[in-house]
């Protein structure tokens, strides 16, 4: 079974020399340090190599140079986008531009004290949309796993401040009513809807062509706390600039019996598909999820 | 709010929403271990509890609660403290 393991790669060496070049040089030489650091990934990772190489080629029918050179690009962005996020969370003399389309969706929900659910993926920069957001002037609260290196984390959180509250994804289930605390207070919430951990619910959807599973999770809150919910993605564009998108909000309802919740589910979950498809289409490198996303290329 | 209508409400939920076998639940029934309970099934309970008692529950004070009766005892004393 394709499930992500909760872990990013990267040693906290690493995340140091960065966040020194970062803070004494700058973006610009944190990129260019990176071009090689993303080569060493490139050239000794093949286990992830093979997966984002498979991507490509599968899903985008690119050919296998294309693939391969895609496969570097991928890996470079991933780097870019990490550094963004450190750059801005702590503060460095970082500018980036933002442009928005569909803000006028989400000003909506805090005008009128809805609060919303935002659905996003691991397809350009989420945090970097919690940044974007400060300027809705409301609690902006984001979802996350917890199982990042304790070592990285204490680091970054030395280094770097973020100007929204994080939820954390806990076994005992506590994550789901600090949602709903959030969401009553009409807040803010964003979360990703494509991965889960093994042993959390999933259902199975096609997504560039081919069956691939989706956590439930996400999709059932969206159906079932009654806010207007909202695909959005953050993905860098050229150097400096992001664009922030924000589907249409919607208010999903249970269609029927608990026993039919499935079908509700399943019908979100392929709006979002949709619209992350639509997404990743338009930025191929920005699809970050190192792990066997699609059902058939596990087996 | 009395302790019986609280006991009423969430054993009903749990009968008709989650079809669980009433033989099972009992107080001392563990959530997850012996009612089956799932991490969606915790997002009703959240909606069902905020609709019917008027209660937001709290993500840290939930971690604690396993049982029904933890649950029961939670409920009544957000209750009492309204």
């Amino acid at each position: 079974m394709a499930t992500w393991k909760g872990k990013t790669r990267g040693g906290l060496t690493g995340y140091k020399i960065f966040v020194t070049v970062l803070k004494y040089s700058g973006l610009p030489s944190a990129y260019f340090l990176l071009r090689f650091v993303a080569l060493y990934f490139f050239l000794f990772n093949p286990r992830s190599f093979s997966i984002i190489f498979r991507f490509y080629r599968k899903r985008f029918g690119y050919g296998f140079f294309k693939s391969v050179l895609s496969v570097y690009s991928n890996y470079y962005r991933f780097g870019q986008v990490l550094l963004d996020r450190i750059a801005v969370m702590a503060g460095f003399n970082a500018r980036f531009n933002f442009t928005f389309e569909g803000e006028h969706y989400l000003r909506k929900m805090v005008e009128d004290k809805t609060g919303g659910l935002l659905i996003s993926g691991h397809t350009g920069n989420f945090e970097m949309a919690g940044y974007m957001l400060e300027r809705l002037k409301t609690e902006i609260n984001v979802i996350m796993f917890d199982a990042e290196h304790e070592k990285i984390k204490e680091y970054l959180s030395t280094v770097a401040d973020r100007n929204y509250r994080i939820i954390v994804i806990r076994d005992d289930n506590s994550h789901i009513f600090e949602i709903n605390n959030a969401l009553s207070n009409k807040q803010i919430v964003c979360i990703h809807g494509d991965r889960f951990l093994k042993g959390s619910k999933k259902m199975k959807s096609e997504f560039f062509g081919e069956d691939a599973f989706f956590p439930t999770g996400p999709f059932y809150m969206a159906m079932k706390f009654n806010v207007p919910v909202s695909f959005v993605f953050a993905m860098k564009e050229k150097k400096n600039s992001y664009h922030f998108f924000a589907s249409p909000p919607k208010y999903y309802q249970q269609e029927g019996q608990q026993s039919k919740r499935d079908q509700t589910i399943l019908k979100i979950i392929k709006e979002y598909i949709c619209e992350m498809e639509k997404t990743v289409r338009k930025y191929p490198t920005q699809w970050f999820n190192y792990y066997n996303f699609w059902d058939k290329d596990d087996k | 709010m009395t302790r019986e209508n609280i006991v009423k409400t969430i054993n009903g939920l749990l009968i008709e929403e989650f079809e669980i076998d009433e033989k099972l639940i009992t107080p001392e029934a563990h959530l997850k271990n012996d009612l089956g309970l799932e991490s969606l099934d915790f997002v009703d309970i959240a909606v069902i509890v905020q609709k019917e008692f008027g209660l937001t529950l709290k993500g840290e004070e939930m971690t604690s609660i396993r049982t029904l009766q933890n649950l029961y005892d939670y409920i009544e004393k957000c209750i009492q403290k309204k």
